[in-house]
C-alpha cells in the first residue's frame, strides 16, 4: 500500500501526494570464515515443560546435577529444533494457551512507573484527514528546527502526475528561498501532530525543500521528540 | 586504583549482580590474566588500547596450556575484559588522579565560564552566537589523554585537543514516557506472552529459542566469524569500531547537512573535559561530525555533534539517499514493506518503544 499526505501550499492549494520511506542500507549476505554461505535460523532450546524443569530446580548447575543424576532420557525430537513458523499466543496462569484474553493499554511516567491503565483506543493515521488541511505558515530555520527536534524518520514527497509535480516544485522553491523548514500538522490551524499509522505515536511533522533547475526535493521530516534532556521534563 | 584491587571490586560488583558461581569464576581467571600481563602495581586508569591489544593477542588470551584457545573462549575474554574496563569507567576506577574540577551541573552541558574549572572550558553565553571577529579563546589546559573508554564517555579530538563528554542515550519513552499494551485474562491478571508452534505441540516462552547462524554442513558459524559479502559473494570491507580511539571532529557544518540523514539514535552530551573554542561554538548552536562507529561495520554510520539551547547533543544517522525528481521522474520505488508499518502497535519503531507485548 502506497503512503499519502495531504498537504496545503503557500498559495492555498493542495493535493494529496505519494511520500516514499527511505531505503535503508541492504544486508547482502553472509558467509562462514571458510567462504561457505550461512543461513539465519531459530532453534528450540527448551520448551514450556523444561522451563518448568528449571523453575523447580531454580539455576542451571541444579538442573544440569538433576539431569546427570536422574538420567532422564532427552527428547532429541525437540532440542536443536528449527521452530519454523510461529504464532504468538498468550498464556494463562496455568501455563496453557488462552482462547480470548483482553488488551489494555499500560500507561508509563518517563521513569518507569505505571500511571495508568485503559482499554486501548483505536487511533486513526491522520496524513490524510476528512477535510482538506491548512498552510500552518510556520517556518522555522533550519538551524532552529534541527536544534529543537530529533528527526527520526523522514520521507520523499513526490508527485504522481503533472499538476502535482507544479504543486510540489512550487512548494520546494518557496522553502528553499526561504532557507526554512514548514510545520506539517493536524487540525484547523495546521500545527497539530502527525500521526503517521494507525495507532502510531503523534509526531511533529515539517517539510523541507531544494530545487535543482527543473528537479525537486522535497522531504517531509517526522520528529519523534524534543532534543533536550530528560531531566529538564516540565 | 591499582588493577588487581579494581579487578576484586568487579568481581564483588558480579556476585551482588547475582551471576552465577561459574560466571563469577570464568571473570576471575580471565582477570587474573590480565593483572599478570599488566602487572598487579599498575593503575586502571592507565590502561590504554594500546595495551588492551597486546593482551589480546598475548598468549595468555589466546592459548591453553599451549593449545589455541576455541574462537568462541577468545572472544569471551575479550567481553569479560571490555566488560569490566567498562563498569570500572562508569565506577570512576578508570580515571586518573586529576585536579579538584567543578562538576558539571544536571541540567545544562554547555556552563557559563567557570575558572577554577580546569579541564572544563568555558564557553560563551548560549544564546549569544560568537562574532566573527572573537580574538582566538585561550587554549584549554591540557587535558590527560583518556583512557581507554567504552560507553558512558565519548572522547573526541578537536583541533588537536582531546575532548571528553560523558553520553546518556535519550529517546523517546525517557522523554515523554511509555505506552503498551498488555493482554490480561478472565480475572483481570497480567498473561505472559509465548510462541506456539504452527502444528501446535510447542509453546515456547520467552527465552526458550536460539538464533543462530548455520553453514551448508549444518555447523554452527559464531556471529564474530561472519564476513558480510556483497551480490557476488564478495567480501566487503570492514570498518573498525572507533570506541577506542579519539574520533576527530570535523566542521562546523552547515545545518542542511544532517537533514540529508534520519537520526536512528541520540545521545545527551555532558562536558568532562571540552575545550573552549569547541565550548563557544556548541553554545552558539554549531554543528558538527563526528567519524562515530560503536561497532564493526561494513557502512558508514555517520554522526553530528550538535550544540543546542539545552545542550549539546550526538546524533547518530543514517543518510536517507533522496534524489531530486523532475516532470519525468522515474516510476516510483516498491513498497518498503519494512517501513510500511500500517499498525504501530504491531512493530517496534527506530528508538525501540515496542508496542508489541
Amino acid at each position: 500500500m502506497t503512503r499519502r499526505i495531504w498537504l496545503a501550499d503557500h498559495r492555498g492549494r493542495n493535493a494529496v501526494v505519494v511520500l516514499v520511506p527511505r531505503r535503508r542500507a541492504t544486508l547482502l549476505g553472509h558467509r562462514d570464515a571458510a567462504g561457505s554461505p550461512v543461513r539465519f535460523c531459530r532453534c528450540i532450546k527448551s520448551t514450556a515443560q523444561t522451563s518448568a524443569l528449571l523453575r523447580h530446580h531454580g539455576e542451571p548447575d541444579a538442573l544440569a546435577r538433576a539431569l546427570v543424576g536422574g538420567d532422564p532420557e532427552a527428547d532429541l525430537e525437540v532440542a536443536g529444533r528449527e521452530t519454523g513458523g510461529c504464532d504468538r499466543v498468550y498464556l494463562g496462569h496455568d501455563g496453557k494457551p488462552l482462547y480470548s484474553a483482553r488488551m489494555l493499554e499500560v500507561i508509563c511516567d518517563p521513569d518507569g512507573r505505571e500511571i495508568q491503565r485503559r482499554p486501548p483506543e483505536l487511533v486513526p493515521a491522520n496524513l490524510v484527514p476528512d477535510c482538506a488541511p491548512v498552510w500552518s505558515g510556520k517556518l522555522l530555520s533550519c538551524r532552529e528546527a534541527i536544534g529543537r527536534f530529533a528527526f527520526t524518520r523522514a520521507y520523499q514527497v513526490r508527485h504522481g502526475n503533472a499538476l502535482e509535480y507544479d504543486f510540489l516544485y512550487g512548494l520546494a522553491a518557496h522553502l528553499e528561498q526561504r532557507d526554512s523548514l514548514v510545520l506539517v500538522g493536524s487540525g484547523p490551524r495546521g500545527i497539530g501532530p502527525l500521526i503517521p499509522e494507525r495507532n502510531a505515536l503523534p509526531m511533529k511533522g515539517f517539510l523541507g525543500g531544494k530545487t535543482q533547475g527543473k528537479a525537486y526535493q522535497l522531504v517531509l521530516f517526522l520528529a519523534a521528540f524534543e532534543l533536550r534532556k530528560p531531566e529538564e521534563r516540565t | 586504583m591499582k588493577i588487581a584491587v579494581a579487578a576484586e571490586a568487579y568481581l564483588t560488583h558480579l556476585q551482588a549482580e547475582g551471576k552465577s558461581p561459574s560466571t563469577c569464576g570464568t571473570a576471575k581467571r580471565t582477570l587474573a590474566l590480565l593483572v599478570a600481563h599488566l602487572g598487579a602495581e599498575r593503575e586502571a586508569g592507565e590502561v590504554a588500547a594500546e595495551d588492551l591489544r597486546g593482551f589480546f593477542a598475548s598468549e595468555a588470551a589466546t592459548k591453553q596450556r599451549g593449545k589455541p584457545r576455541a574462537a568462541a573462549s577468545v572472544a569471551q575474554v575479550q567481553g569479560i575484559v571490555r566488560a569490566a574496563l567498562a563498569w570500572w569507567n562508569q565506577q570512576g576506577h578508570a580515571e586518573r588522579q586529576e585536579p579538584a574540577k567543578t562538576p558539571a551541573p544536571a541540567s545544562r552541558a554547555i556552563q557559563p565560564p567557570a575558572p577554577t574549572a580546569a579541564p572544563v572550558a568555558a564557553p560563551a553565553p548560549a544564546t549569544k552566537p560568537a562574532p566573527a571577529t572573537q580574538p582566538p579563546a585561550p587554549a584549554a589546559p591540557p587535558v590527560a589523554a583518556p583512557a581507554l573508554t567504552r560507553a558512558p564517555y565519548l572522547d573526541l579530538s578537536y583541533q588537536g585537543q582531546p575532548v571528553r563528554f560523558a553520553k546518556t542515550e535519550i529517546d523517546r519513552n525517557r522523554l515523554y514516557g511509555l505506552r503498551k499494551l498488555v493482554a490480561i485474562d478472565a480475572q483481570g491478571r497480567e498473561c505472559e506472552s509465548a510462541l506456539l508452534t504452527r502444528d501446535g505441540r510447542y509453546v515456547l516462552r520467552p527465552g526458550s529459542t536460539a538464533d543462530l547462524y548455520i553453514n551448508e554442513c549444518g555447523d554452527t558459524v559464531a556471529r564474530h566469524d561472519l564476513v558480510q559479502v556483497d551480490e557476488a559473494g564478495a567480501p566487503l570491507s570492514t570498518s573498525a569500531q572507533t570506541a577506542y580511539e579519539p574520533k576527530k571532529i570535523v566542521g562546523p557544518l552547515d545545518a542542511r547537512d544532517i537533514l540529508d540523514c534520519a537520526a536512528i539514535r541520540v545521545h545527551a552530551l555532558q562536558p568532562v573535559a571540552v575545550p573552549a573554542r569547541l565550548a563557544q561554538a556548541l553554545a552558539a548552536g554549531a554543528l558538527f561530525r563526528v567519524p562515530y562507529r560503536p561497532r564493526l561495520s561494513v557502512v558508514g554510520t555517520p554522526a553530528f555533534l550538535l550544540g543546542t539551547d539545552a545542550g549539546a547533543f550526538l546524533i547518530q544517522v543514517e543518510p536517507h539517499g533522496f534524489d531530486f525528481v523532475g516532470p519525468d521522474q522515474p516510476m516510483l520505488p516498491a513498497e518498503d514493506p519494512d517501513e510500511d508499518d500500517l499498525d504501530a502497535f504491531a512493530f517496534p519503531d527506530t528508538f525501540g518503544a515496542h508496542h508489541d507485548p
